[in-house]
C-alpha cells in the first residue's frame, strides 16, 4: 500500500507540476510554472462559468418538460463521452508507453501496482476534468430542485465510480487500435486510421444515443433514459440513485464496475509486458541500400516537419479534423445535394446560411484545428539538435508555418473551386472565396505558433499533454474558430463583397502584425534558452 | 583557432556555474575537458555549440563570434551531446540526410561519408530502421557519425565513449587522431582519464566553474599520470 502511495505521489508530482513552482532552478522558471496553474485555473473558470450559462438555460427547457434530472443525466452523458473520447489517446500512452517503465520494473514493486498506481493517477486526472464539466449543472440543480443529505451522497459516490468504466474501456479500445497497427508496416498511419474509424463510431453511436439532438429533446421527441439504458446502463443506474435514492442500483453500479475495472486490472498485469513489447516494437527494415538525394536546407526542414507530424498519431487526429469535415461536407453536398444535407442537418435555409457566409464558412473549418499551436514545443529534448545547426530561427519557424499550410491550401483551393460550381456569385466573391480562407489560414498558423512560443514547453513526458491539454491548444481552437464566426455574426444577412474584403483586409493586418511578434519573440526566446 | 574569451555563464542570476573561462585550441588539437559532476563541463561544451545562452565573455572559431554570426560559426562546427535525443520518428539514413542537407553537403561527399563511418561504427544495416528501434550505443553511433558528415573544422563531443562497444570506441579514437593530422580541432569532455591521456595532446582541468590548469598534456602531467595529476590538483586547489 505504501508502495502504490509513493507510485501515485510520484505520478502527480510529474503531472501537476508542483515540483516546478516549489524547486525550480530560476525565479523565471518558478514565476513561468505560478502562471501557468493561475492560467489554468482561470480557464477552468471560464470554462465552468460558460456550462453554467448553458445549464441554466437548459434547465428551464427540462423544468418545463418535467425532468429536472436530465441536466444531471445529460452532463454525465457528455462528460462519459469526453472520457471516452480522449482516453483512447491517453489511456494506452498511460499504462503502456510511460517514460519510466524501465526504472519502476526494475524496483520491487509488482507489476499489478505499478498499473494500478498508472490507473489512479488516469482516474485522478479525469476527475479534475469532470469537476469542471460537471460542478456547474450540478450547481444549478440544486438551485432549482430541492435535494436531500441522500441526494449528495448518491451524487458523489456516483461521480466518484461512472468514470472508471469509460477510461477502462477508452483505454481497451486505444490499447486494441495501437496493437492492432503495430502489426501492420506504417504503424502510425494505421493508428491514425483506426482511430478515425473508432472515433466516427463512438459518434455516431452518441448521436443515435441523442446526445447531440438536444432539439428533439427539448421537443420531447426523445426519451434518452430509454435511448441508453442497454447500451450504456450506468447512466440509467444513474438517475435511479440521484432520482429515487435507489441503494440497489448503486450496489449494482459498484458491482458493474468493480468486475469491468479487476478483470481489465488482471487481464492488463498478465499480458502487460507482452502488450508494451508490441507497442514499442518498430519494424526492421532488411533491406541495406539506402537512398542520398540532397535537397535544400529549407526543404530538408520542411520533411522533417512533415515526418514529425505523421509519426504522432493523436497529433494527426487532434489537427485535421476541420479539414477532414469540411471535405465530408463538401462531399455530402455534391452528393446528395444542398437541399437533402439541409434536411438532414435539420438547419433550415442553409442554401442562404452558407451562400451569404461562403468564405468564412471555408475559413472556420480550416481555422478551428492547426498545427503550429504545439509544434516547437514537440521538438523537446530533440531540440539541441535545431540550436546547434546552422539554421536561422525564422527559418525553422517557417518550416512550422508551412506544415499548416501544405495541408490547409489544397483543401481551400478544392473547396473553394467545387463552391464556386455550385452557387451562383458575383466575380469578387468568387475570388474572395480563395484568398479570404488563404488569409485567414496564415494569420491563425502564425497566431499558434506564437501561442507555443508564449507557452514554451520542451520538457513533457507524454505528447499527448503537449497535443490537446496545453493552454495553446485550447486557445488556437477557440480563436481560430472565432476568427471565422465573428465575422459571420456580425453581420450575418450580407452578401456584399465590400464587407468581406473588409474582414480579409483585416486579417492580412492581423497576420501582419502575428509574423511580425512570431519573429521577434522566437528570436529571442529560442535563442536565449539553456 | 578556438578560442575562449573571458567566458562566464550562469543558470540562475549571481549563482555563476562557469567564471570567466578562458582558453584557446589551436588546429590539430585534442583538446580534454576534464572535470568532476557538476564542474560547467557540459554547460561550456553547450555554449561553444551554441545550444546554451550566455551573456558575458565570448567564443570564436577562426575569428568569428558564435555571438555575432552564429550561422556561420555553427557551419564550422559538429556537436554531439553526451546523451543524444535523435529524432525517433526519422530512420537512421533520414536522420542523416537530414543534417547532411542542413550542411548543404554534396550527393558525393555524403554518399563517401555515410559508406565510411557507417561501415566503421557497424550501422550500416541498420540505417533503414527507425531511430526508435536503436539502443543507446546505436544512437550515440549515429550521432557521431551525422558529425563526421560535414567535416566540420571543430567537433564538439560531450562524454563521446560512453555507450560505444569496444570497437566503436577504438574507431572513434583513430577518427579523431585523423581528424586532428588533417587540422581539424576536437574539444572533448571526458571522465576516463586513461583515455583522456593517450589520446589528447592539450588538456583543460575545470572546477566548480574555474579553469585550475590549462595547457600542453606532457608540460602539465610532466612524470605524472594523469589521474594523480587531476586528483592532486583537484584536492589542492
Amino acid at each position: 500500500m505504501t508502495k502504490l502511495y509513493l507510485l501515485i505521489k510520484n505520478n502527480l508530482l510529474g503531472f501537476s507540476g508542483i515540483n516546478k513552482i516549489k524547486y525550480a532552478k530560476s525565479g523565471k522558471e518558478r514565476r513561468s510554472a505560478q502562471f501557468n496553474f493561475i492560467l489554468f485555473g482561470a480557464v477552468a473558470v471560464l470554462f465552468c462559468n460558460y456550462i453554467y450559462l448553458f445549464a441554466k438555460s437548459a434547465m428551464k427547457v427540462f423544468i418545463m418538460l418535467n425532468k429536472p434530472e436530465y441536466l444531471l443525466v445529460l452532463a454525465m452523458l457528455i462528460c462519459s463521452s469526453y472520457i471516452l473520447i480522449v482516453n483512447i489517446f491517453k489511456g494506452p500512452q498511460t499504462i503502456f508507453k510511460f517514460k519510466d517503465y524501465d526504472l519502476l520494473l526494475s524496483l520491487p514493486v509488482t507489476k499489478r501496482v505499478i498499473i494500478v498506481s498508472k490507473l489512479i493517477a488516469l482516474y485522478l486526472y479525469n476527475i479534475l476534468f469532470q469537476i469542471i464539466i460537471l460542478l456547474p449543472p450540478l450547481i444549478v440543480y440544486i438551485k432549482n430542485v430541492k435535494v436531500d443529505s441522500t441526494f449528495y451522497f448518491m451524487y458523489v459516490v456516483c461521480f466518484l465510480i461512472i468514470p472508471i468504466l469509460p477510461i477502462v474501456v477508452a483505454t481497451l479500445l486505444g490499447t486494441i487500435v495501437n496493437y492492432l497497427a503495430s502489426k501492420l508496416k506504417f504503424k502510425n498511419m494505421s493508428t491514425v486510421l483506426f482511430s478515425i474509424i473508432l472515433m466516427a463510431i463512438i459518434l455516431v453511436v452518441n448521436y443515435k444515443l441523442g446526445a447531440t439532438k438536444l432539439n428533439d429533446l427539448v421537443i420531447g421527441q426523445i426519451n434518452i433514459i430509454d435511448k441508453i439504458k442497454y447500451p450504456y446502463p450506468l447512466i440509467f443506474f444513474y438517475q435511479k440513485c440521484i432520482t429515487e435514492a435507489s441503494y440497489l442500483y448503486l450496489l449494482l453500479m459498484i458491482v458493474i464496475t468493480t468486475i469491468g475495472s479487476g478483470l481489465f486490472l488482471v487481464i492488463i498485469s498478465r499480458y502487460h509486458s507482452k502488450i508494451n513489447q508490441s507497442l514499442s516494437g518498430e519494424h526492421k527494415n532488411l533491406k541495406t541500400n539506402y537512398k542520398v538525394n540532397p535537397k535544400s536546407r529549407f526543404k530538408a526542414l520542411f520533411i522533417k516537419e512533415i515526418k514529425r507530424y505523421f509519426a504522432s498519431p493523436v497529433y494527426v487526429l487532434n489537427t485535421i479534423v476541420g479539414l477532414v469535415m469540411l471535405l465530408l461536407l463538401l462531399g455530402a453536398l455534391i452528393y446528395f445535394g444542398l437541399d437533402q444535407v439541409s434536411a438532414y442537418l435539420k438547419i433550415p435555409n442553409i442554401n442562404n446560411i452558407i451562400e451569404k457566409s461562403l468564405p468564412f464558412v471555408i475559413t472556420l473549418f480550416c481555422t478551428m484545428s492547426c498545427t503550429t499551436h504545439c509544434s516547437v514545443s514537440l521538438e523537446g529534448k530533440t531540440f539541441w539538435i535545431m540550436r546547434s545547426l546552422p539554421v536561422a530561427i525564422n527559418q525553422i519557424m517557417t518550416a512550422k508555418i508551412m506544415l499548416n499550410l501544405f495541408f490547409c491550401i489544397p483543401v481551400i483551393l478544392i473547396s473553394a473551386t467545387i463552391l464556386n460550381f455550385m452557387f451562383e456569385l458575383t466575380l469578387a466573391i468568387r475570388i474572395l472565396l480563395y484568398i479570404t480562407p488563404i488569409i485567414a489560414v496564415i494569420l491563425s498558423s502564425y497566431l499558434g505558433l506564437l501561442l507555443d512560443l508564449v507557452f514554451l514547453k520542451l520538457d513533457w513526458d507524454n505528447e499527448v499533454y503537449v497535443v490537446k491539454q496545453r493552454i495553446p491548444a485550447l486557445i488556437a481552437v477557440f480563436s481560430g474558430m472565432l476568427l471565422a464566426i465573428i465575422p459571420m455574426a456580425i453581420k450575418y444577412a450580407i452578401k456584399n463583397w465590400y464587407y468581406i474584403t473588409a474582414i480579409t483586409i483585416i486579417y492580412t493586418i492581423l497576420a501582419l502584425i502575428f509574423i511580425y511578434l512570431v519573429k521577434r519573440i522566437s528570436e529571442q526566446k529560442l535563442n536565449h534558452l539553456n | 583557432m578556438l578560442k575562449i574569451e573571458n567566458y562566464s555563464m550562469a543558470y540562475i542570476k549571481g549563482k555563476p556555474v562557469v567564471s570567466d573561462l578562458n582558453l584557446e585550441v589551436q588546429e590539430g588539437d585534442i583538446f580534454a575537458f576534464i572535470g568532476h559532476n557538476g564542474a560547467g563541463k557540459t554547460t561550456t561544451i553547450k555554449s561553444i555549440a551554441g545550444v546554451n545562452y550566455f551573456e558575458e565573455g565570448n567564443i570564436l572559431l577562426d575569428g568569428i563570434s558564435i555571438k555575432q554570426d552564429p550561422i556561420a560559426f555553427k557551419k564550422n562546427i559538429a556537436y554531439i551531446p553526451d546523451n543524444p535525443d535523435l529524432y525517433e520518428y526519422l530512420t537512421g539514413i533520414q536522420y542523416l540526410n537530414f543534417i547532411a542537407d542542413i550542411y548543404e553537403v554534396s550527393q558525393a561527399d555524403r554518399q563517401g561519408a555515410i559508406k565510411k563511418y557507417a561501415t566503421a561504427f557497424d550501422l550500416i544495416v541498420n540505417l533503414n530502421d527507425l531511430i526508435a528501434s536503436y539502443s543507446h550505443g546505436m544512437k550515440q553511433k549515429l550521432a557521431i557519425i551525422s558529425a563526421l558528415i560535414h567535416d566540420p573544422k571543430l567537433y564538439i563531443l560531450d562524454e563521446p565513449f560512453v555507450g560505444l562497444d569496444p570497437y566503436a570506441a577504438h574507431n572513434l579514437k583513430e577518427i579523431m587522431r585523423e581528424k586532428c593530422q588533417a587540422g581539424k580541432i576536437i574539444f572533448f569532455s571526458t571522465h576516463v582519464l586513461d583515455t583522456a591521456e593517450k589520446l589528447c595532446n592539450k588538456i583543460a582541468i575545470i572546477k566548480k566553474g574555474k579553469l585550475i590548469v590549462a595547457g600542453d598534456m606532457k608540460k602539465i602531467l610532466k612524470n605524472n599520470s594523469l589521474e594523480e595529476t587531476f586528483l592532486e590538483l583537484v584536492e589542492h586547489d
